[in-house]
């Protein structure tokens, strides 16, 4: 469970202050699948760097199952991210130096597990997302829906509690936008908590909620209408 | 696993992988200049100190053995000789001793063609040293040292050895108004010796060329013949060189002969690093000196490499440590992987050097050493002075490399991934 209580950010532009996010309230329950959507300069993006640990808010208080994360340090915040929040980036941010299942494999070793076992779950979850054939290639050798196939699943190989994604589609064609919803769907069918930011309308419609932002304000907290489960 | 131990792991993961696939070129790049640095570090203050160990060696081996005595500065020569002979002979390591008769001396050439006594012929300042040849020898190996012609018996009386000093086509340096050399003459040539208002011609039998300004500027000659140009009758002579049969018994055998001549004062009794010339010793200090100091810039410069060739390659992949540090990588994770990766650039440049130095220009110099005029210098480097370098490069290299990757690691994560 994740709740958001009176946050509020501001970025100092030169001399003036501008308030991305107003004291925004509300929580997202343990299974949910939430898109946050809003024009370009709504606050989508930066309300999903609170949440996710990335950036700090001027106040306000955020937690995710009862645990206060803006009160964590910097090293702690490492560690809170790697145990609990996967994340996915709008450039897929791949580490370009890895291959497909290295990248995916990482953030295991760095919890400690064995390297060779972190590898064979990491092929396991490339499977997942249909590149079990691309486990070796590095990240310049795949489609860019490849790549955010490959982010997805070093994401979600820890499993993390809550999935954060950014914008996920933003950079991709319809066909493979379309599989990488197909993924989300899934993942939140198996019981996956998923927060994603898109500007794309009819995207947000697979989600089970919609939180809409205009100029740092919530203008709309709806959910889906659908049979999906 | 352990915090540390998981930030170890990673940290190696992603320099072993970084490494791998980074720009073969570029790794070459950053291997071979570490190795010049390193090379820096140890060519240079190695062939300072191997010229000074030429020159310190070469007193040693052809001029003061290990133990030198010559007259006390208040007298001119060694009275009394053979008294000082009689006691050397009773030094228990004993190996063998040399006594030399020496004087300034002039040697000319093309005198015989003179017309009048005002021409100026070709002439060269030295230091006439009359010896027992096989003597000489079996103290200096001064025969091992004869360049062209051949060495002299003691029956030679009317020969020289000439040091290479002497002549103009082996000098270094060239004629002067204060120095002249010999240009013509050569072994085989007939040259008249001047001591004072001494004359006598001799013919060149050889030429000496032992590396050593001090003996490659000497004229030698048998022991009765220097008598004879010095008009000395008694058998005096102005140096004693003896060699012991180990250089670890110097000051005992020091001891043991002032004691039996009752701490002569007419005489001095040096040990062959205190024969050295002072200018000589004052060189050696230099070069050390020289060497040291280097080695030090060499060393800064190295360091400033390595930081700049890590913190360039950390501040461009600022994005990729905030992704690293997004996905949960501790940021010691990350400096770990920068400071293996400063390791394998200072251990390859290293490990490169070493080998070119041991493997190919020590051995080279070895057989084909520097021959500077105050001196053969080979590459005085040993596998400790190897060692202690290397490792004083790879601990700079992994500071080095860890400072920049520290300051980016510092850095806020979202900045980082955003570019900011």
């Amino acid at each position: 469970m994740i709740k958001v209580k009176n946050l509020i950010k501001i970025f100092q532009m030169g001399d003036t202050e501008l308030t991305a996010l107003k004291e925004l309230i509300f929580s997202i329950p343990e299974g949910q699948f939430v898109a946050i959507t809003g024009k370009s300069g709504s606050g989508k993006s930066t309300l999903l760097y609170q949440m996710s640990l990335l950036d700090r808010p001027n106040s306000g208080e955020i937690s995710i199952d009862e645990n206060d994360i803006i009160a964590l340090k910097e090293d702690q915040k490492i560690v809170f991210r790697r145990n609990n929040i996967g994340y996915i980036f709008q450039d897929y941010a791949l580490l370009p130096s890895l291959t497909a299942s290295e990248n995916i494999a990482l953030p295991m070793i760095m919890k400690g597990i064995d390297q060779q076992i972190a590898m064979d779950r990491a092929k396991e979850s490339l499977s997942k997302v249909g590149l079990e054939d691309k486990a070796d290639n590095l990240p310049n050798q795949l489609s860019g829906g490849q790549q955010q196939r490959v982010s997805i699943a070093r994401s979600i190989t820890h499993n993390p509690k809550i999935l954060f994604a950014d914008e996920p589609t933003a950079n991709l064609d319809t066909e493979s936008s379309e599989i990488i919803l197909e993924i989300f769907k899934k993942l939140n069918q198996e019981g996956q908590t998923i927060v994603m930011v898109t500007h794309e309308p009819e995207y947000a419609q697979v989600a089970d909620r919609i939180i809409e932002l205009e100029d740092g304000n919530i203008i709309a907290d709806k959910l889906v209408k659908k049979n999906k489960k | 696993m352990n915090k540390t131990n998981a930030s170890f792991t990673v940290g190696r993961f992603l320099a072993i992988r970084d490494l791998k696939r980074s720009n073969p070129w570029t790794t070459l790049l950053i291997i071979f200049v570490m190795s010049l640095t390193f090379l820096n570090m140890v060519l240079i203050g190695g062939l300072l100190l191997g010229l000074a160990q030429g020159m310190i060696g070469s007193f040693k081996q052809y001029y003061s053995a290990d133990l030198f005595i010559t007259p006390s500065t208040e007298k001119s020569i060694i009275e009394q000789t053979q008294d000082i002979t009689s006691a050397v002979e009773t030094i228990p390591n004993l190996d063998s001793y040399t006594l030399r008769i020496t004087t300034p001396a002039k040697v000319e050439y093309g005198h015989r063609t003179r017309t009048e006594p005002t021409d100026i012929v070709e002439n060269s300042q030295a230091v006439l040293t009359g010896i027992n040849f096989s003597q000489e020898n079996e103290v200096t190996d001064l025969s091992k040292k004869v360049i062209e012609g051949e060495y002299l018996s003691d029956i030679d009386f009317n020969s020289v050895l000439v040091g290479k000093n002497l002549f103009e086509k082996y000098s270094n340096r060239p004629d002067s108004s204060t120095e002249q050399k010999l240009k013509n003459a050569e072994v085989g040539s007939v040259v008249n010796v001047v001591v004072g208002n001494t004359q006598k011609e001799f013919i060149i039998k050889g030429i000496i060329g032992t590396g050593n300004n001090t003996i490659d500027s000497r004229v030698f000659m048998v022991d009765a013949a220097a008598r004879e140009m010095k008009n000395q009758e008694n058998l005096d002579v102005n140096e004693i060189a003896i060699k012991l049969t180990s250089a670890n018994l110097i000051d005992e055998s020091r001891s043991y002969l002032q004691s039996i001549l009752e701490n002569n004062q007419d005489i001095t009794i040096q040990t062959a690093d205190e024969a050295v010339p002072g200018s000589s010793a004052d060189i050696t200090k230099t070069f050390k000196l020289l060497g040291n100091l280097v080695g030090v810039i060499a060393l800064i410069v190295g360091a400033i490499t390595i930081f700049i060739v890590i913190f360039v390659n950390a501040i461009t992949r600022r994005k990729y440590i905030g992704i690293l540090k997004g996905i949960g990588i501790s940021a010691q994770a990350i400096e770990i992987s920068y400071v293996i990766q400063s390791l394998f650039y200072a251990l390859s440049g290293v490990l490169v050097a070493s080998l070119f130095l041991m493997g190919f220009l020590k051995p080279y110099l070895d057989i084909h050493p520097l021959v500077l005029p105050i001196a053969e210098g080979k590459l005085a480097v040993t596998t400790n002075d190897i060692l202690t370098r290397g490792i004083i490069l790879i601990v700079t290299s992994l500071i080095s490399g860890f400072i920049p990757a520290r300051l980016v690691t510092r850095q806020n994560t979202l900045d980082s991934i955003l570019g900011k």
